[in-house]
């Protein structure tokens, strides 16, 4: 043994062991930065889930074996029954964690129940009561182990400096805030940490298949050999039987470690809060079972020849993983066991004081300080520093609490027993986690009351004893009773005997947590956000159509308010490249944009709930956004329970209405092609007609010419000048249709610039001079000075003018003709009315003045003014350049053509086309 | 049947998920009455069977089953649903 008990060999190889590990988590974090993630593979996540291994399997199991059979296997055959489930129940848990940016199972739990804070601090307070002795547990197993190796004894307590315990406790304390408080990450992922954990659960494996191959094949003769000699004692034969009290135990153990598979804080944070990949829970439900059948193998028979080789009463069961390799001289392999119990050890004391610190941190810390000294943390602009201390005090803290409670009390317990203590008190969590995800009808106060309850009984019935045990409490309280009533035995309650410590406290505090639960949540009436909570949890899995957490904010909050907000906890730069990232995923200018929506506030409040946990981001979020927080109307929307049904009939309902919405509108497109087609040959009928109308007159007067030679001159010219006329409406209306045709196949080029529409009228005006002067019809024009700017193309808007104001002159009576042009702006539009004093248009035409070759008017007495089609054009560029055009009159009192236009912000230095 | 309650919004089809479920569920129910009384009764109570003790046998052949079911209900829907 001289090499390995004396000089520095072990700690030096303790110490280079986890330095390694340390560049592994390195390693992890640098390629998660670089987004090459080491460990997005269902095998590296099955690997972080053995985590569940600990010394208490790496040495406790044997112990247990070599003590009591097959009882230490149970604790391996819960978990695997529960990976059956896992599909179901662990896949759910990950995607709510997700959806919510969890960052532990304190705020899973105060999540659920309507961000509750109470709750998240009380889940907070059981673990890391009830994990204390699991961690404890993890120290004495290593410093133990480590007492082995070098010889000393560790019966008698050393002082504190010397203490081997309190240094793996030191050591362990540096190495968890390296590995899990290196920075704050909003997503709470630990990947190096992940990735480290991974590689110790393949040391723990490969040494311990070692050691078992080394023990039954190099100690004895394989399995036969070891079984043979086994039978030759029969003091042993009841390490291979199970009797009917042991089954009890069998059982209650069995359901206890699949509860606490997914409640242990470490087991939440790599199965869940770690978890990279949804799809990585399908592999993990065999592969993990697949490792605990791996590790278990060589359980029983080392164990066996422990007993058998090991004078009885010589080395502690728990220890003969590293005993048997040493008493045969194979420092090597014993050096390995150490390192293999290292890796289940540190693996544990990692991730679950990583775990603890993120729940006290986030759960209970920050929450008082938020009540209590909300003005001093209000004036700190960087606070993810102030949480990376909160964090690492914690861990400190709960690493030196484990160790005074293995050095207080722990050394009266072996390791299965300290760590079926922590099982059942995390076993408390289970009846809320699971009725959180799959009962909406489960209230905060009913997860108050049955955790509360289930705590106390477990804190009397395993906490009390352990306490009256290692001598701090008086025995007389576990034998007699407390105050000697017989039936409040601790260990016997209400007369219930016969059953081994755990059992009976697994059955008394599920009884009280399970009923309680059940019914004060039956008894008592959800809040509006747990109602919205609970909806978001249990139906995770329902595609929704808005983000029901969006609907939670109704307030209003500005964007720099809340990157302001956010960056205080996770660091500026980080808070803005996230935004940054949430515009650009859902399109959004978040500089332009003042006013964020409440999509936006749910996300910073999921940042936040990221560094800070669900309950504190509502307190946070609530003192930057202003406004009633939840809509009833949008708590009544989530809720109905009958929701998902009505919804599916509603899918239902809008698919035949959509197929009946289609077929009208094929009826409708077949509809309009008919009309197309008749108009098509009205247009032709009318335009034919109107052709024939001035070249028959034409044709008339030019034969007229030619067959009276002897014409006087006056009459002749008069002639002449209706040829010319006639001939000048038939160039008119041949231009004007094809002018219309272009525009109708949308053939036209337009030029559109920003245009003065004042100056446009003004040119109008100017073109249709002449047509006053000749009617002698009155122009009043109410132009303001300044420009008005609209986007359009300039000569189609004055061919719109001029078709209007001649259409005007047109109908006004001469002489006592007037027509009024008004130019205004009325908010974002730019109103052009002209009106007249003319006949008016009656009711019926008001809409169809506007149709093509229409006139108002009797044709067949008067003659027509005009080619009916100027109307018809002036509508077509008035809409195409997104305005409107109508008429307002009454018959008899002459008529006002408005046009509307959007328009442009004036510019200040006159920019607009002149 | 696929109905509306199994309804879920990833790439895998509601078919291939509620089969998934209830081939584990049919390997859960299967380990339940491995490894729990009666049966556990039955071998609990001593003896060896080809020089290895029987209720040891027993339990780590019927784990090994179990291992053995969930990898074959895992790795059906992962071959025709895409599951890595």
């Amino acid at each position: 043994m001289a090499a390995l008990t004396d000089g520095w060999l072990i700690p030096t190889a303790a110490i280079a062991y986890l330095s390694l590990l340390f560049g592994i988590a390195y390693v992890g974090d640098r390629r998660a930065e670089q987004g090459r993630s080491l460990i997005n593979s269902p095998y590296v996540y099955a690997l972080s889930i053995a985590v569940y291994c600990t010394s208490w399997t790496f040495y406790g199991s044997v112990g247990r074996a070599a003590q009591a059979g097959p009882q230490f296997l149970p604790i391996y055959i819960g978990p695997t029954l529960m990976a059956a489930l896992w599909w179901v129940v662990l896949r759910k848990i990950v995607r709510i964690a997700k959806r919510n940016r969890i960052t532990s199972i304190a705020d899973f739990i105060g999540s659920r129940y309507g961000k509750s804070r109470l709750l998240g601090g009380l889940v907070t307070v059981i673990a890391i009561i009830g994990i204390v002795p699991y961690i404890s547990l993890q120290l004495k197993a290593i410093a133990a182990s480590y007492g082995a190796l070098t010889g000393q004894a560790l019966l008698e307590p050393q002082p504190l400096l010397t203490d081997s315990a309190f240094h793996v406790a030191v050591l362990l304390a540096v190495f968890s805030i390296l590995f899990g408080t290196r920075h704050i990450d909003a997503s709470e992922h630990h990947e190096g940490m992940v990735a480290a954990v991974a590689f110790e659960s393949s040391v723990k494996l490969v040494a311990f298949l070692a050691v078992g191959v080394f023990v039954v094949y190099g100690l004895f003769d394989g399995f036969g050999d070891l079984f043979a000699r086994a039978e030759r004692h029969p003091e042993f034969a009841r390490l291979f039987t199970l009797d009917g009290r042991a089954q009890i135990s069998w059982v209650a153990v069995t359901l206890l470690s699949a509860l606490v598979i997914v409640c242990l804080p470490r087991q939440f944070q790599v199965a869940v809060v770690e978890n990279v990949d949804e799809r990585h829970v399908a592999k993990a439900i065999w592969l993990f079972p697949a490792y605990l059948l791996a590790i278990n193998v060589f359980v029983l028979p080392i164990a066996l020849a422990g007993v058998l080789s090991l004078p009885a009463g010589s080395v502690h069961p728990d220890l003969y993983v590293l005993a048997l390799p040493m008493v045969s001289g194979a420092e090597s392999m014993a050096l390995l066991v150490f390192l293999g119990g290292l890796s289940a050890g540190t693996g544990m004391v990692i991730v679950e004081t990583v775990a603890l610190s993120t729940m006290a941190c986030n759960d209970l810390i920050m929450p008082l300080l938020l009540r209590w000294h909300w003005a001093g943390l209000g004036r700190r602009s960087d606070l993810s520093r102030l949480l990376l201390l909160i964090r690492r005090l914690t861990i400190v803290g709960v690493v030196m609490l484990g160790y005074f409670y293995e050095r207080l009390i722990g050394q009266a317990f072996s390791l299965v027993g300290i760590g079926l203590m922590s099982f059942a008190a995390a076993a408390q969590f289970a009846p809320v986690l699971l009725g959180g995800i799959f009962w909406k009808g489960a209230t905060r106060r009913g997860a108050l009351a049955g955790l509360s309850a289930g705590f106390a009984v477990w804190a009397y019935t395993l906490l009390l004893p352990s306490l009256a045990l290692s001598g701090w409490l008086p025995h007389t309280i576990v034998e007699h009773g407390p105050f000697g009533i017989a039936l409040l035995r601790p260990q016997e309650l209400f007369g219930m005997s016969g059953l081994d410590p755990i059992s009976h406290a697994l059955i008394w505090s599920m009884l009280a947590n399970v009923g309680s639960y059940l019914l004060v949540s039956l008894f008592t009436e959800p809040t509006d956000i747990e109602r919205v909570q609970a909806a978001l949890f249990v139906d995770v899995f329902r595609p929704a159509g808005h983000s029901a957490q969006a609907r939670a904010w109704r307030g209003t909050a500005t964007v720099s308010d809340l990157v302001a907000l956010v960056g205080r906890f996770v660091g500026i730069e980080r808070t803005q490249s996230a935004f940054a990232r949430y515009a650009q995923t859902h399109r959004l200018d978040l500089a332009s944009l003042a006013q964020a929506d409440a999509d936006l506030v749910a996300f910073a409040e999921r940042l936040l709930a990221g560094a800070i946990g669900a309950g504190s981001a509502r307190v946070m979020l609530a003192s930057v956004v202003k406004g009633e927080t939840l809509g009833l109307s949008g708590v009544l929307e989530i809720l109905d329970e009958a929701q998902q049904v009505i919804a599916y009939s509603r899918q239902l309902q809008a698919k035949s209405y959509e197929l009946e919405k289609t077929s009208a509108e094929l009826r409708a497109a077949n509809e309009r092609l008919q009309q197309l087609d008749r108009l098509k040959d009205d247009f032709i009928n009318t335009v034919t007609h109107e052709l024939r109308t001035p070249l028959t007159s034409i044709r008339s007067f030019s034969e007229i010419l030619r067959d009276n030679p002897g014409l006087p001159m006056v009459q002749r010219q008069e002639f002449l000048g209706i040829v010319i006329s006639e001939s000048e409406r038939l160039t008119r209306l041949v231009n004007q249709v094809l002018d219309l045709a272009k525009l109708e196949a949308g053939a036209v080029q337009w030029t559109i610039t920003q245009v003065d529409m004042g100056a446009v009228v003004r040119a109008a005006i100017e073109a249709t001079g002449s047509l006053f002067s000749d009617k002698r019809v009155a122009l009043v024009a109410r132009l303001p000075e300044q420009p008005l700017p609209i986007r359009g193309d300039r000569d189609r808007l004055i061919q719109v003018a001029i078709n209007l104001l001649s259409n005007a002159v047109k109908f006004c009576p001469p002489e006592k003709g007037r027509v009024t042009v008004t130019l205004e702006r009325e908010d974002d539009r730019i109103r052009l009315s002209i009106a007249d004093n003319g006949p008016g248009i009656p009711d019926w035409a008001k809409d169809v003045v506007f149709e093509k070759f229409l006139q108002v008017g009797d044709t067949m007495t008067e003659k027509p003014q005009g080619t009916g089609l100027g109307l018809a054009i002036c509508r077509h560029i008035v809409v195409h350049l997104g305005g409107r055009i109508w008429v307002e009159s009454a018959a008899g009192q002459g008529a006002c053509f408005r046009i509307e236009l959007p328009a442009l912000a004036p510019v200040a230095h006159g920019a607009a086309v002149a | 049947m696929p109905t509306p309650s199994q309804k879920s919004g990833d790439d895998f089809t509601v078919v291939q998920y509620s089969r998934l479920t209830r081939r584990l569920a049919a390997v859960f129910v299967l380990a339940l009455v491995l490894f729990h009384p009666p049966l556990m009764t039955i071998f609990g109570q001593g003896g060896q069977i080809g020089g290895y003790p029987l209720l040891f046998a027993y339990l780590f052949a019927s784990w090994a089953a179990v291992v053995v079911g969930l990898f074959l209900a895992v790795r059906a829907v992962g071959r025709d649903g895409g599951v890595d």
